[in-house]
């Protein structure tokens, strides 16, 4: 039979499945036993058993419920009141004063969370209210809560880049890396957004009302001095382990067991200056312990002395000391945070081995190879190809959520962009930017669902507060294939590729 | 009686589910002090095996509390017969699909269990146990399907849907 027809015989039935309400792990299943019962001989049966248990246990998908428990830890912590007061005085000079904290807050949380919802909630849950109080203005409150709260998508510790780099057999490590600039490159723009948009209307930015005392310069000062100490220390240490594993590191980098040592000395490092700075710190009571357990975390992926896995049981271990340490950690919150984490980890999970079973599935019919030939043959630039699928995503990010877009996505294009000659690792942080504004795009929006609840605004309101951030991230989309080493040059310098 | 027994278990595969997970967390600590005072401890593959175990530990668990996601932009603007009709599609054809995949893991963990297949890494053991989480885990899910089906049928409101974290996010914050 003709793979176009196919094709389109399975697109629709694979549509017709999610319009009707069904669930998408079910969904994806579904279709990919049409394509095997009906369009190849191989036995659907057999295939979907193991195709689905191969895929359930990879050693890669480990680090995924972990980060996930570990943002749910924090998101029950207090962290998000002091994440307000602790960058308030450090932002309320910028024009645009406390709509900062939005921004940088989402960029913090982002970089403990890995989920834009978690990363939206928090931020929102202690700044709406505050900002409201204020006399902010609402629209760009909003806006800037729903285009930053996407940035728990793409800084690591990232679902979405695990998720991708489980799909597409792309090292998570160098995935990881590879999202740190990008990110900072999408602050940036939201913050100099918010700057413009104040300077042109001064009237609508309130005064600030934190003043700062000696004393809090003081303590500023000593925190920046710390954990840019904290950040040496560890870039250091990484380096020592490094050189203590160079005769031994033959073997694969991921999984580079052996110098280990170093990362358990950065962990406990970082905990301990965690625990003294939680001791000194009066005013910023969790926040700068959380940026030690970012670079503990972080640092330790970076500097290849432990798997994303690994960095991964750092974190959770960190946040529940931290917890424990503001007093907002009981067996009740423990076991909430535990459950939590283990039914958000079992959707994305049964979800990707749905996705694997059937891109095993449209293997054996042959169609992603057509496919990719096709699109060979209509002599695209890889700038064509990339707009033509911007396009696409934006389209299907109206309909569907991020993940299951790009696992429903992925066995159909994944082929074609690597036939176009386009890197894998950067073609991972363009589709997650993608999918994060795909989740600021009506009717199906998840960081607008939060965002309509937590303000009581109602849908197109908040669309509209989002739609300039929306621009944003396409223009952040535009500079990233412009200049692609944003996103290759850190996991080009890691340690121990 | 049968309602609570059902509950019962749901839950009970829920706490494992999560015990599972926590377990990843525990066998990784290991590996990582293991390291430290120079034991070999290799925990890549029996950490795989609890990602497994809590992935499908955890399906009946997720689903009764609305987690796994699917459109529902269509069937939200259903109210009445309409509505109730496309809920007992998704429960009805949910429970066929996941009772064949369950039907299939059984066929597999028998398969695997009449061949002796052993797993590969350090803890040698006989591959069936591992795989026996999934084909449990199936079929619970497939029970809490086929459960949500009948009591949806009776006139009930999905408790996926009652429990659906977009439906109560304004109170959880």
């Amino acid at each position: 039979m003709d793979p176009g027809l196919i094709t389109i015989i399975l697109f629709g039935f694979m549509l017709a499945l999610l319009a009707s309400g069904l669930w998408i792990a079910i969904s994806l299943m579904a279709v990919g036993f049409l394509a095997l019962e009906v369009f190849s001989s191989a036995p659907a049966g057999s295939l979907l058993a193991t195709t689905v248990w191969d895929a359930s246990w990879n050693w890669a998908l480990t680090a995924l419920p972990l980060f996930i428990w570990m943002g749910e830890i924090l998101f029950r912590s207090r962290l998000s009141a002091d994440m307000f007061n602790g960058l308030a005085p450090w932002l309320s000079w910028l024009p645009g004063r406390l709509l900062h904290v939005n921004i940088v807050g989402c960029g913090v949380m982002a970089a403990v969370a890995g989920s834009s919802a978690v990363t939206c909630a928090t931020v929102a849950r202690m700044s709406i209210p505050e900002l409201r109080k204020r006399g902010y203005d609402e629209s760009l409150s909003i806006g800037t809560l729903a285009g930053s709260g996407t940035l728990g998508l793409l800084i690591p510790p990232s679902i979405m880049l695990i998720v991708y780099g489980v799909i597409a057999q792309v090292s998570i490590s160098r995935l990881f890396m590879a999202g740190v600039f990008p990110g900072i490159l999408l602050i940036s723009l939201f913050m100099a957004y918010v700057m413009i948009w104040s300077l042109i209307y001064p009237g609508k930015t309130p005064k600030s009302d934190i003043s700062l005392t000696r004393a809090d310069l003081a303590f500023l000062a000593l925190e920046v001095v710390l954990i840019a100490m904290l950040w040496a220390f560890a870039g250091s240490l990484a380096d020592l382990a490094l050189w203590m594993s160079k005769g031994i590191a033959a073997g694969n980098p991921e999984f580079d067991d052996d110098s280990i040592t170093g990362g358990t000395v950065v962990f406990v490092l970082g905990l301990a200056g965690t625990i003294a700075l939680a001791q000194i710190s009066t005013r910023t009571k969790l926040l700068v312990p959380v940026l030690c357990l970012i670079t503990a975390v972080l640092g330790s992926i970076y500097g290849g002395v432990a798997t994303p896995t690994e960095a991964a049981t750092i974190g959770v271990i960190g946040a529940l000391v931290l917890a424990a340490a503001s007093g907002s950690l009981n067996w009740q919150t423990f076991v909430d945070s535990l459950m939590g984490a283990m039914r958000t980890a079992c959707m994305i999970s049964f979800i990707l081995v749905g996705a694997a079973f059937l891109s095993i599935a449209m293997g054996f019919t042959g169609i992603p190879r057509a496919l990719a030939t096709l699109v060979e043959n209509m002599n695209l630039s890889p700038y064509m190809l990339l707009a033509a699928l911007t396009l696409l995503y934006i389209v299907l990010g109206c309909f569907l959520d991020g993940v299951s877009m790009m696992v429903v996505s992925a066995s159909v294009v994944l082929p074609m962009v690597q036939n176009a000659g386009i890197d894998l690792l950067w073609f991972g942080i363009y589709i997650v930017i993608v999918v994060e504004m795909a989740q600021i795009t009506p009717p199906v929006g998840f960081n607008l669902f939060v965002l309509q609840s937590m303000t009581g605004r109602d849908i197109m309101q908040v669309t509209r507060a989002a739609m300039p951030f929306f621009g944003l991230m396409l223009l952040g989309i535009v500079i990233l294939t412009a200049f692609p080493s944003i996103a290759t040059f850190l996991p080009n310098l890691m340690v121990g590729r | 009686m049968l309602r609570s027994l059902l509950d019962g278990l749901y839950r009970l595969s829920g706490y494992l589910a999560g015990f599972f997970l926590a377990a990843i967390g525990a066998l990784i600590v290991a590996q990582i002090v293991g390291r430290f005072i120079g034991v070999a401890i290799d925990a890549i593959e029996v950490s795989g095996f609890c990602m497994a175990a809590s992935t499908f530990f955890g399906l009946a668990s997720a689903f009764k509390h609305g987690t796994h996601i699917r459109v529902n932009l269509l069937i939200r603007r259903f109210s009445g017969t309409p509505r109730k009709t496309a809920e007992l599609w998704c429960t009805g054809i949910g429970a066929l699909a996941a009772g064949y995949f369950s039907y299939q893991a059984i066929a597999m963990v028998w398969d695997t269990f009449s061949f002796g297949d052993m797993t590969k890494g350090l803890i040698i053991m006989a591959l069936w146990i591992p795989q026996l989480a999934m084909a449990t885990g199936a079929v619970i899910l497939t029970l809490a399907l086929a459960d949500e089906f009948v009591s949806v049928l009776r006139g009930r409101e999905p408790s996926y849907v009652s429990a659906d974290p977009m439906n109560q996010v304004g109170e959880q914050l």
